[in-house]
């Protein structure tokens, strides 16, 4: 039964259209050892392999190291959190008109954290600081 | 290719938005190609659309343009807050410039403004599930539309060699380079991600 750390990088290969074959032949990783991981058969990998496997899929390599539990989330969640909630407020803004050309439907926190600047910048509102 | 727009009297979104609906009010919404076409005319458009025709044309529409690196996942992005208006388009890579990633980028973000305008007139074009795909049909349609403008010009001095093998060798490179540029022109955001 797939683990939570291995639907998610299914996910991650699959949003990027990508096949078990090409990751391997980008991250040089086996893809009988990440169909194997993603499949929940095999523990999350070394930090190594997650760092090539994060430019293949063009996340931060933190963000893998999180999935697969090297590293702590709570600062990660409680910034997330902050963003998240500021976004909400700009987007929910009517006095704030936006648009963006995205590349796909996501829009990544990075994304959500510059929509804010933006905003911070045009309206003279502060809202990380305070969020 | 002179960057500088010619507007004799203060052209506007709100003008151009105008404009259209009083072409288009029987068939509301209209399509984005009307838009492209409508939007080509009232601006004077007359030759290929380049980056610094497009900038030059904002700044005159008190709209601040910049060019930046944007975070992953974007490559334009627009807003309004009373009267500030600003388009922000991402730096390209060599190729993406070349096929006119940019120019498409700032007249998708362009009209998103557009709609905007449009909304506060109470005669919005496009709703929250299309507005994107309807920014980049315009964006497409606007530089397809513009490069028709940019041939009139090129005939025009074709026209003039007197040769009758360089006319026809200059008409014939004409419709290639024009073929070339109209489909990238459709092509460019299938293109974009790949480049």
């Amino acid at each position: 039964m797939p683990t939570r750390f291995g639907a998610y990088m299914r996910t991650l290969r699959k949003q990027r259209g990508l096949t078990l074959k090409q990751v391997e032949q980008s991250a040089q990783v086996s893809n009988a050892y990440i169909s194997q991981f993603e499949r929940g058969l095999r523990n999350p990998p070394h930090p190594d392999i997650l760092n090539r496997l994060a430019k293949v899929y063009e996340v931060p390599a933190r963000e893998l190291m999180v999935a697969a539990g090297y590293l702590t989330d709570d600062a990660e969640a409680e910034k997330r959190r902050n963003i998240e909630k500021a976004y909400a407020h700009v987007v929910s803004d009517p006095t704030y008109h936006h648009g963006t050309r995205i590349r796909d439907a996501h829009i990544s926190l990075d994304v959500k954290r510059f929509i804010i600047e933006m905003y911070e910048k045009t309206t003279g509102r502060k809202l990380l600081e305070s969020a | 290719m002179d960057p500088e727009v010619t507007i004799d009297q203060p052209l506007t979104l709100r003008g151009y938005c105008e404009a259209a609906f009083s072409k288009h009010s029987k068939s509301w919404p209209p399509s984005e190609s009307a838009l492209a076409d409508e939007f080509i005319s009232y601006f004077h458009f007359k030759e290929f659309v380049t980056l610094d025709y497009l900038q030059n044309l904002c700044q005159k529409l008190e709209m601040t343009i910049r060019i930046e690196e944007l975070p992953k996942g974007i490559r334009g992005y627009n807003h309004a807050y009373g009267n500030k208006r600003e388009i922000v388009v991402g730096t390209a890579g060599p190729r993406a410039t070349v096929l006119g990633s940019q120019e498409h980028t700032l007249l998708h973000e362009l009209r998103e403004q557009i709609e905007y305008e449009f909304r506060k007139s109470g005669h919005p074009v496009a709703g929250p599930y299309d507005q994107e795909d309807r920014a980049e049909t315009f964006a497409s349609s606007v530089r397809s539309v513009a490069s028709m403008k940019g041939l009139e010009t090129l005939v025009g001095d074709i026209s003039e060699i007197k040769s009758g093998w360089a006319r026809f060798g200059a008409i014939l490179l004409m419709v290639i380079m024009f073929l070339g540029y109209s489909f990238t022109c459709i092509a460019l955001p299938q293109w974009e991600d790949k480049l």
